[in-house]
């Protein structure tokens, strides 16, 4: 395990598409969070024209909801550094070369693994303390026993996190070139699957799409119950798409499909030529 | 002690079949050549007994009884490219095959000297020429001091300098008692590294034993004379003659064992033939490869 972690850390860190993705993901982070505040202080709205509630979004304790969201909306970064990570053992030849000095091929596997684990973890710890300065400034007032009764949201979205990067991690291994594979998780991402979810949510079962790998792992942190969002579902008709799957049975679709992108993963790691 | 023992090992890429149940026997101490040229399924051989590539059937075991990372990690290996991190520097790069081989990192000065790379210790990868990155690569598998070594086609792409350091290094280590398993398609590198050889052609075994033995066979003499027709009948009937084949008035004999080219000439004198010309030339190997490559033509080539 350390020596996995190690052996990550050596050539992770370093990496410029590393770094430049990591502050890219950081600052849409701290962008879709700050900007809210940003836009009311320095605006003259009225308490009447306050459509951006700050009180049901930034104070102790839904705050934890509200970040882990804003966050979780930019997790596509996330799964492209993986992308990248595991294109470049392939155009390096470096899985080889692993193999070759002596690592297993469930090694490879697992030194992934780590590295997601490891992202996921250092993501939520930066959610956690941007929430705690956020929460702090805004909160007008709040019972101490409070503040951190919703942190469960960050598990959820660490979780989030990681089975976003093992699907990716799945597309690297099977497809081999990072660019392919960039391009294939965003066309099904954002493209592919939504198309087969409304048409067979129009011509099957109006609940099908709702088990979608994507829509089940990019939705799992729920949207905040903010007044935004209500003004929305009244005047818009937007209620009908925001049929969704209780909390928990969304978090147990994406334990089953991380788990399918594992097993998968290591199977296409341990049978294929390197 | 035998160092690698394979069974049989077989593997095929659709309908071409790369390596064609192969047998070998590598023993300690031994420089073994893996001789045949290109696409004879020298590489595929070595990516299978490296585990990067998976055998359709047969076996094989690594110091009597290993297979996969446990062996490895005793194992230098470069199979045909030097595969780094380009981003990286020198050092990074040896000290990730470090902690996977579980060596101390204490000892990359020591093959970076023995390579001559010290200077670029801190260097990017990408910034190395050709000729250092295979000269890295070497340094790498001698990370540990493993007691075994696996080369493939090592010199392939570098000048006449590297390719002369690089057997000069080759020859440095299997001095020190190493076991090395080297793959080329030039018969001259084999020849000049290796005690022991097999010859590969389409993925088949068509030969093996010692180098001594199998190619360096035995030596030719180029003669000729004033009168190249009594010349041609004195060979015919001589007794220290294996055989001979003219090429215009130039003979090219090849002599019975334990025979000197002296031998020959004494005869030859004492039959009243002067020769013009006598010249002993080192072997025909070019040749010989050629002929066993040759016996086994199959279709696809």
């Amino acid at each position: 395990m350390m020596r996995l972690f190690h052996i990550e850390k050596e050539k992770v860190l370093p990496y410029r598409v590393f770094q430049i993705l990591a502050i890219l993901y950081a600052g849409a982070f701290i962008l879709s969070v700050g900007s809210l505040p940003l836009i009311k202080l320095t605006s003259n709205l009225t308490h009447n024209q306050d459509i951006l509630n700050l009180k049901s979004l930034y104070f102790f304790p839904q705050i934890w909801d509200t970040f882990a969201y804003f966050a979780a909306k930019s997790n596509i970064f996330l799964a492209i550094i993986v992308i990248f990570l595991v294109g470049n053992e392939y155009s390096y030849n470096t899985f080889r070369q692993h193999v070759v000095n002596g690592l297993s091929r469930t090694d490879l596997l697992h030194g992934k693994v780590i590295v997601i684990v490891g992202i996921a973890l250092a993501n939520t710890v930066m959610v956690f303390v941007f929430g705690l300065i956020f929460g702090f400034i805004f909160s007008e007032g709040y019972v101490f026993g409070d503040i951190f009764s919703h942190l469960y949201m960050l598990g959820i979205y660490f979780i989030q996190a990681v089975s976003h990067m093992l699907a990716a991690l799945m597309l690297a291994v099977w497809l081999r070139n990072k660019t392919l594979t960039v391009v294939v998780l965003i066309i099904y991402q954002f493209i592919l699957e939504p198309i087969i979810r409304l048409v067979l949510n129009k011509y099957v079962w109006a609940k099908l799409g709702l088990f979608f790998p994507m829509r089940v792992i990019t939705k799992l942190t729920p949207m905040p119950d903010i007044a935004i969002t209500e003004m929305f579902k009244a005047n818009t008709g937007l209620a009908d798409l925001l049929v969704k799957l209780p909390l928990w049975g969304n978090l147990l679709l994406v334990l089953l499909y991380s788990g399918i992108f594992y097993m998968i993963t290591k199977r296409i790691l341990l049978k294929r030529n390197l | 002690m035998i160092i690698l023992e394979t069974d049989n090992l077989d593997k095929s890429y659709g309908l071409v079949h790369a390596v064609n149940h192969l047998s070998l026997k590598v023993e300690s101490g031994q420089v073994f050549g893996i001789l045949g040229p290109n696409g004879s399924g020298k590489t595929t051989t070595l990516s299978m007994l490296m585990g990067i590539v998976r055998a359709d059937g047969g076996s094989f075991r690594w110091f009597g009884d290993q297979q996969g990372p446990e062996a490895n990690k005793r194992i230098g290996a470069l199979i045909e490219t030097p595969n780094f991190y380009p981003y990286l520097s020198l050092e990074r790069n040896l000290r990730i095959v470090c902690r996977i081989k579980g060596v101390d990192e204490r000892d990359i000065p020591r093959v970076i000297k023995l390579v001559g790379l010290q200077d670029r210790i801190r260097s990017r990868f990408q910034t190395l020429s050709f000729g250092m990155k295979q000269r890295l690569a070497l340094g790498s598998l001698l990370l540990g001091d493993p007691e075994v070594l696996v080369l493939d086609e090592v010199t392939n792409g570098l000048d006449p300098e590297g390719i002369a350091e690089v057997r000069t290094l080759i020859r440095q280590i299997a001095s020190t008692g190493k076991t090395i398993i080297l793959a080329s398609h030039i018969l001259d590198e084999v020849e000049k590294v290796c005690t022991h050889v097999v010859i590969l052609k389409n993925g088949k075994k068509l030969a093996d034993g010692e180098v001594d033995n199998l190619i360096k066979g035995k030596d030719v003499i180029v003669v000729s004379s004033e009168s190249p027709d009594q010349l041609a009948g004195a060979l015919s009937d001589s007794a220290l003659v294996e055989s001979f084949e003219r090429e215009v008035n130039d003979f090219s004999v090849i002599l019975g064992s334990e025979i000197t080219p002296g031998d020959l000439s004494k005869e030859l004198m004492g039959a009243g033939i002067v020769l013009t010309r006598l010249e002993i030339r080192k072997h025909r190997l070019e040749d010989q490869f050629l002929e066993l490559v040759k016996q086994e033509n199959t279709p696809l080539s």
